[in-house]
């Protein structure tokens, strides 16, 4: 008969195990979740200069070149984290093919067997290296291309290099600066069609005037219009308007200070 | 594992001292034992059916029967019938144990065997148990019975029905030897007679822990689907299948797998597991329909295709 205090003891170095090997399978993925979406990032980066410079040459916004590198990001990081880690690692380290994901896939039963398994897969993952997840030669790469792209930009921002032809400036205006391209749109100049304005403002005190609006391409004949009657004006300025001073203007003003302007101005009419 | 593979590494020794040429078939066998299940052994006669299972009884420590179908046997010359005991002068009935209280039964031609007599040792089969008149008799553990077939002479025969045939885990082929082993063959059996009694490698005991121990084989969860979506391909194959395999068979897959790692000192289920086991099991549970006879495919290309298919 087993006794009681053994069974406990083997219970606990199970858990302890299970945990263990939990923790194995925690540290995979959250690592190899890491190294791609880093991969991703610098794809991303790729795209996005590759694409800004593309843009640069044809007047297109920048903002633009986002678009595919998000649409690139978003996507790949999707796949990244619902791709199984467990497959990766077994892609890429065969003495662990078949195991490591039967192991993950089991980590909560228990039995010999599975004890064996988990114990072999563990001392196995001591054999893989980072270095089989992370291919320098292609990250250089990468970077170099990265570093290239960047310059390109920028010699192609200094030294003003464009397509003439296919200025296509596509998008909504709220992406070009159009004083900075020195274009001034209708809008800005507020042209309008109703170039009579309203019947109600041509008035002159309560007096309506008697206004008849030709048309913009109307001519005045002389020989049509006949002589001219000779017409004495009068002032209709009203006798009651006074002037004022008015308050709204006074300011507190110290009484040197006021000297001081008074005199540079007189400095000045001089 | 390795010290479970040592284990099958002597017991395929030990057969083969006795056995040229067939180490795909003995495999079979021992992992339908290793999964407390059944088989049927369809060969052409003289391919030493049941020389390997005495063999296999005898390195295993096991009681083996052989019955000998033929159309007159009756359930009671399977099961054993109740006799009349003569026992200080009171005459009393007294159970008599057919050739089915046995731990590997070899049923020899199953298909001459009316159907009768066919359900009565299927039951035994299934329920490990052996009711006579008002009597339930449990059969001794490990059990297994070995059901051959012939492919030829099928006249006078009684072709073992679909349901009946689904209770076999596996249906195992065997094929004449090559050359080769047919030489050493006739070396081994031409030459001085000698006794060929094998020492024991296993026991009772040993044979129910082995298959404990197979069901605890773990297995990876793409794998075990893998397995599932072959016998489902088996009832979506129209074109050629006209009856699929059941569930059963999927559970036979998994089980049949899992025997064959622990054979090979694997301690997880793999692809190919699945893959070679998918024939056996696959066999003689699904029926091929009209356009498929017409068009020439037999069973075997037709679970290389789902096989293929399914992956």
């Amino acid at each position: 008969m087993v006794k009681r205090g053994t069974v406990n003891r083997m219970k606990k170095k199970t858990n302890r195990r299970r945990k263990k090997f939990s923790v194995v399978l925690k540290d995979i993925n959250v690592l190899l979740t890491e190294l791609a979406l880093f991969e991703n990032l610098v794809n991303a980066t790729i795209i996005f200069l590759g694409f800004y410079l593309i843009f640069s040459f044809f007047n297109i916004h920048f903002i633009f070149s986002v678009i595919p590198a998000l649409v690139y990001l978003t996507v790949y990081s999707i796949i990244t984290i619902k791709t199984s880690k467990e497959d990766v690692v077994e892609s890429k380290h065969d003495p662990l093919r078949e195991k490591l994901r039967t192991a993950a896939d089991n980590v909560d039963d228990v039995s010999p067997i599975l004890e064996e398994l988990e114990y072999e897969v563990t001392k196995e993952m001591k054999n893989v290296g980072l270095s089989l997840f992370i291919n320098p030669k292609t990250l250089s790469y990468k970077i170099f291309i990265a570093t290239v792209l960047s310059f390109l930009i920028m010699f192609s921002t200094t030294l003003n290099v464009k397509f003439p032809s296919f200025n296509l400036k596509k998008g909504p205006d709220i992406f070009y600066d159009n004083k900075a391209a020195g274009d001034f749109e209708a809008q800005e100049l507020e042209v309008s069609d109703e170039i009579y304005g309203e019947d109600d403002v041509a008035q002159l005190g309560n007096d309506a005037l008697n206004i008849r609006i030709k048309p913009v391409d109307f001519r005045v004949s002389v020989k049509e219009e006949g002589s001219f009657e000779k017409r004495e004006f009068e002032t209709i300025f009203p006798k009651d308007v006074v002037v004022k001073e008015s308050v709204a203007f006074e300011e507190n003003i110290a009484q040197e200070d006021q000297e001081l302007v008074k005199n540079y101005f007189k400095k000045l009419a001089n | 594992m390795k010290n479970y593979k040592s284990i099958f590494d002597e017991l395929n020794k030990g057969i083969n001292k006795v056995i040229v040429g067939q180490d795909e078939a003995v495999e079979q066998i021992v992992s339908a034992i290793l999964c407390d299940s059944n088989a049927l052994l369809e060969g052409y006669p003289g391919l030493a059916k049941t020389l390997l299972i005495r063999t296999l009884a005898q390195l295993m420590d096991l009681k083996f029967n052989r019955i000998q179908n033929t159309p007159d046997l009756m359930p009671s010359d399977i099961t054993g019938t109740y006799i009349i005991e003569e026992t200080a002068g009171k005459r009393g009935f007294k159970f008599q144990p057919g050739p089915v209280f046995a731990n590997i039964v070899l049923a020899d031609e199953i298909n001459r065997a009316t159907p009768k007599t066919q359900s009565a040792l299927l039951e035994a089969m299934q329920e490990k148990q052996v009711t006579v008149g008002n009597s339930t008799f449990k059969l001794e553990e490990p059990f297994f019975i070995l059901a051959t077939q012939n492919p030829i002479e099928q006249e006078g025969t009684y072709p073992l029905p679909e349901a009946q045939a689904d209770r076999f885990l596996l249906k195992i082929r065997l094929d004449y030897p090559n050359f080769e082993d047919e030489v050493k063959i006739v070396d081994k059996y031409s030459a001085e007679k000698k006794d060929r009694r094998l020492k024991p490698l296993l026991n009772k005991k040993h044979i129910i822990n082995l298959q404990q121990l197979v069901r605890q084989v773990p297995i990876a969860n793409d794998i075990k689907k893998r397995a599932v979506k072959i016998v489902h391909a088996t009832r979506s194959t129209k074109d050629i299948i006209q009856y699929g395999a059941s569930p059963r068979a999927s559970i036979g897959l998994i089980l049949a797998s899992k025997a064959r790692a622990l054979m090979n000192g694997r301690n997880h289920v793999s692809m190919d597991d699945i893959t070679t086991m998918a024939g056996s099991v696959l066999r003689h549970r699904i029926i091929l329909n009209f356009e498929a006879g017409r068009r020439g495919v037999t069973i075997e290309e037709a679970i290389k295709h789902i096989v293929s298919k399914a992956k």
